[in-house]
């Protein structure tokens, strides 16, 4: 009777008792990588400060585009035009230190025609002496002439400013 | 002894000369002296220099708007310095403010600090705290949307600067997650 219980035992029970520990075991190590190990680390996560938390920091992200977006530049308020369609003293520079290229378009106030338009001035030049695109009648016209910054390296633009002057047809 | 004579003769029509020369540029020179009671006219010649205006303005202004930042104003903003490199005030003034709120549904401008749940207003103020950004909306001065305005920002004396600063508000219901952009236009004139 003992000899049979061994028997089975040693057949059939202790290989299937075997075979469903280690189906436990599989079972427990895969359900708890699909649900998730509580200390895995984040792939999607970036090193660093979250941006936009610090008020500095984003300032003076801020302050950098402000700078490259200044543009300098001279002009003559008072410009003369001894006829309508002669050269005159407008005196436009785009100093050394701009690094942006300019162009120059004057519009009359009052009709808000172009009058004048310039081909890109590179920094470092002037332009003493202009000659207007449109013909003027003599007489004074409060115009504005708007300066537009490119970038050098794509031209792509960057903004614009403007100055206000008296232009002068004398006959 | 020829010589000799000769070399005198040559060292007296030098020194004669010399002599007759002096007293000409002498009386040339008293020629120019005017007596007692007489009178001269002199030309003077005077040439209009061109006035000049240089300045460093911005083209562009970036600027963050939100609710969470403390004080009635809720934007931050860089240090905007404008430069005169001349010798003639400057009056810098915003001419026309392109706004395009497309980005922000249902969101409207508006011209001053009072806005409604779904409005923006952006102006500007001049520095009073170096390099501290306002925290109050007093003595703003406020950019209309798309409409053509005079709007004097500042005054720089010859070779003068000042600094500004956006500030502005929004409204409780205005959308967080979308941007919209603002872009006044400086112009410079002879103050």
């Amino acid at each position: 009777m003992k000899t049979t219980i061994q028997k089975k035992w040693k057949a059939w029970i202790l290989p299937v008792c075997i075979v469903c520990a280690v189906l436990a075991l599989a079972i427990f190590f895969f359900t708890r990588q699909r649900l998730g190990n509580p200390l895995e680390l984040e792939n999607n996560a970036t090193m660093g400060i979250l941006p936009g938390i610090d008020p500095a920091q984003r300032q003076a992200e801020l302050q950098q585009l402000l700078d490259e977006s200044m543009i300098s530049f001279s002009i003559n308020t008072s410009p003369v035009f001894e006829t309508g369609g002669s050269e005159g003293n407008l005196m436009l520079e785009n100093p050394a230190n701009n690094a942006k290229l300019l162009v120059v378009e004057i519009y009359i106030n009052d009709t808000q025609e172009l009058i004048y338009e310039s081909k890109a001035l590179p920094a470092g030049s002037y332009i003493e002496n202009v000659r207007l695109d449109k013909l003027l009648e003599p007489g004074s016209y409060e115009a504005t002439a708007y300066f537009k910054a490119y970038r050098e390296s794509d031209h792509s633009y960057i903004g614009q400013a403007g100055a206000d002057i008296t232009l002068s047809v004398l006959s | 002894m020829r010589q000799k004579k000769l070399f005198s003769f040559l060292v007296v029509a030098l020194a004669t000369t010399l002599l007759m020369v002096n007293a000409y540029a002498v009386g040339s020179y008293q020629d120019k002296n005017l007596p007692l009671g007489s009178s001269s006219e002199v030309l003077m010649v005077g040439e209009i220099e061109p006035t000049i205006m240089s300045v460093t303005i911005p083209s562009y202004v970036p600027f963050h708007i939100s609710r969470s930042i403390e004080g009635d104003n809720k934007i931050i903003s860089p240090r905007v310095t404008i430069t005169s490199h001349s010798g003639v005030p400057v009056s810098v003034d915003v001419a026309y403010t392109d706004v395009n709120l497309s980005g922000l549904k249902g969101t409207s401008w508006s011209n001053g600090p009072n806005v409604g749940t779904n409005q923006i207003a952006v102006g500007f103020q001049p520095e009073t705290l170096s390099n501290q950004l306002p925290t109050s909306l007093d003595g703003t001065k406020w950019l209309l949307a798309n409409t053509a305005q005079s709007l004097n920002l500042t005054n720089l004396n010859p070779y003068g600067s000042s600094t500004l600063y956006v500030v502005g508000t929004l409204g409780s219901s205005v959308p967080e997650d979308s941007s919209f952009t603002v872009t006044p236009t400086f112009v410079v004139s002879k103050a």
